[in-house]
């Protein structure tokens, strides 16, 4: 593994975000910026791959997407297993399922950023991956949560409150969900010739708008680091352990099922690591309310994301490389 | 000099996912509006920060009058009872114009 691969904006801009915070700074970003830019970077992505859809075969999409459903009713259940073990109670246990079965837009992108750095080409199928990936955990984890309140006294209120049809639609209708798949949808319908008017907003600024995306999210996960003791040794080694085995998963479904090159083997990878900050969170809010947010959070943007960054993505791309012989 | 009329003045900090849900409790009880401000800090729920949907919080002000403080507790109660991590404290406030308030 070579650390300079790691000298990119990207990173870089993350690890300022997580100094100035480390330092006490002063610095601010205000408070809307962060929902804006992600608003920008999930409809950039959805467009990106939208137009690579266009040139992709069918059937190789079909696989992606059937492999990414795999890994995402199938990672939570993992997690859940583990946190069981770990005597962590079930519905604590389930919400953070639901954090780890789910993705990180801002990961992938990183990802993405580094593959660029080196030239390495990859499959654009993973982008797809990308956009299934961010519901089904969610209904696990509802369903863990469902399954666990057994004899919890608000067990009624709150079965009541998550009926299956309402728990699919708001699986399925939430914000990313919607960016995502309709920036992809866009991508796929319009003609290249209009879809230049935008390109210069959402292609050639796109790099420089992760960078200050990252910047503020290095900073929010400083702010986490305090909140360790809060949580529990035992979590935050969870928050590094999953994303091993997630990654593991993936690297395999991306090679031996989908048989995907160096690049896109590391992307899956990557998918499988990463955990939900943005979509699953406010989710697991509304459905799963005795669950402390407090846990999600910080494992989810304040472990699991700085270690994916920094060491998670030149790991995955080691051993992806090892696998496809690149 | 100025008349004022006394009504009480409910504030809920919660999450923004639960925004939806206070308005359908202020709606429910027929009072006559209500005001809605962005919130930062930590408490029970960890740290709040407002950068993430997630980790934002609101602030949900309600004024009622006397006989309706009780019912509409009632509900805020439920959503506590269900594990929301909400913090509700209610306090004696003086309104001008009573009939603005009052439904």
């Amino acid at each position: 593994m070579d650390v300079s691969n790691l000298l990119i904006p990207a990173v870089l801009f993350f690890a300022l975000g997580f100094l100035a915070q480390g330092v006490k700074s002063d610095l601010k970003f205000p408070p809307e910026l962060a929902k804006a830019l992600s608003i920008y970077l999930l409809i950039g992505i959805g467009l990106k791959g939208g137009i690579e859809l266009s040139h992709a075969q069918l059937g190789e999409a079909v696989e992606a997407v059937i492999a990414a459903l795999v890994l995402g009713f199938g990672l939570p259940i993992v997690a859940y297993v583990i946190l069981l073990a770990g005597r962590l109670d079930k519905l604590n246990a389930s919400a953070i399922a639901a954090h780890y079965g789910s993705v990180s837009a801002g990961t992938f992108l990183t990802a993405i950023a580094y593959l660029n750095a080196q030239q390495i080409t990859y499959e654009s199928y993973p982008v797809i991956m990308l956009a299934i990936m961010e519901s089904p955990a969610i209904i696990v984890g509802l369903l863990l949560a469902r399954f666990s309140r057994g004899s919890a006294t608000h067990q009624d209120e709150n079965a009541r409150e998550n009926h299956m049809g309402e728990l699919l639609r708001d699986a399925f209708t939430n914000g990313s969900v919607i960016l995502l798949f309709g920036g992809m949808v866009i991508g796929f319908v319009v003609k290249p010739d209009s879809l230049s008017t935008i390109t210069p907003f959402f292609s050639t600024l796109f790099m420089g708008a992760l960078s200050l995306f990252l910047l503020e999210m290095g900073m929010e996960a400083g702010k986490r680091i305090g909140e360790f003791r809060r949580v529990g040794w035992f979590l935050v080694a969870f928050g590094v352990l999953m994303p091993l085995i997630g990654g593991a998963a993936g690297l395999l479904v991306g090679h031996y099922w989908l048989g995907f090159g160096m690049g896109g083997t590391m992307l899956v990878a990557v998918l499988g690591a990463s955990a939900s900050y943005i979509a699953v969170p406010p989710a697991m809010r509304l459905a799963i309310p005795e669950a402390n947010p407090s846990y999600y959070l910080t494992l989810s943007l304040g472990v699991t994301f700085p270690f994916n960054v920094i060491v998670g993505i030149p790991l995955y791309h080691y051993f992806a490389a090892r696998l496809t012989g690149g | 000099m100025a008349q004022f009329h006394p009504m009480k003045l409910i504030n809920i900090i919660a999450n923004a996912t639960l925004e939806e849900r206070l308005i359908d409790i202020a709606n429910a009880h027929d009072t006559s509006g209500y005001t809605i401000l962005e919130a930062r800090g930590a408490g029970s729920a960890g740290l709040q920060t407002g950068v993430l949907e997630g980790g934002s919080n609101i602030l949900f002000m309600l004024i009622v009058t006397e006989a309706k403080l009780d019912e509409v507790m009632i509900d805020v109660e439920k959503l506590m009872k269900r594990g929301h991590h909400l913090a509700c404290f209610v306090s004696d406030t003086q309104v001008l114009r009573r009939e603005k308030f009052a439904n």
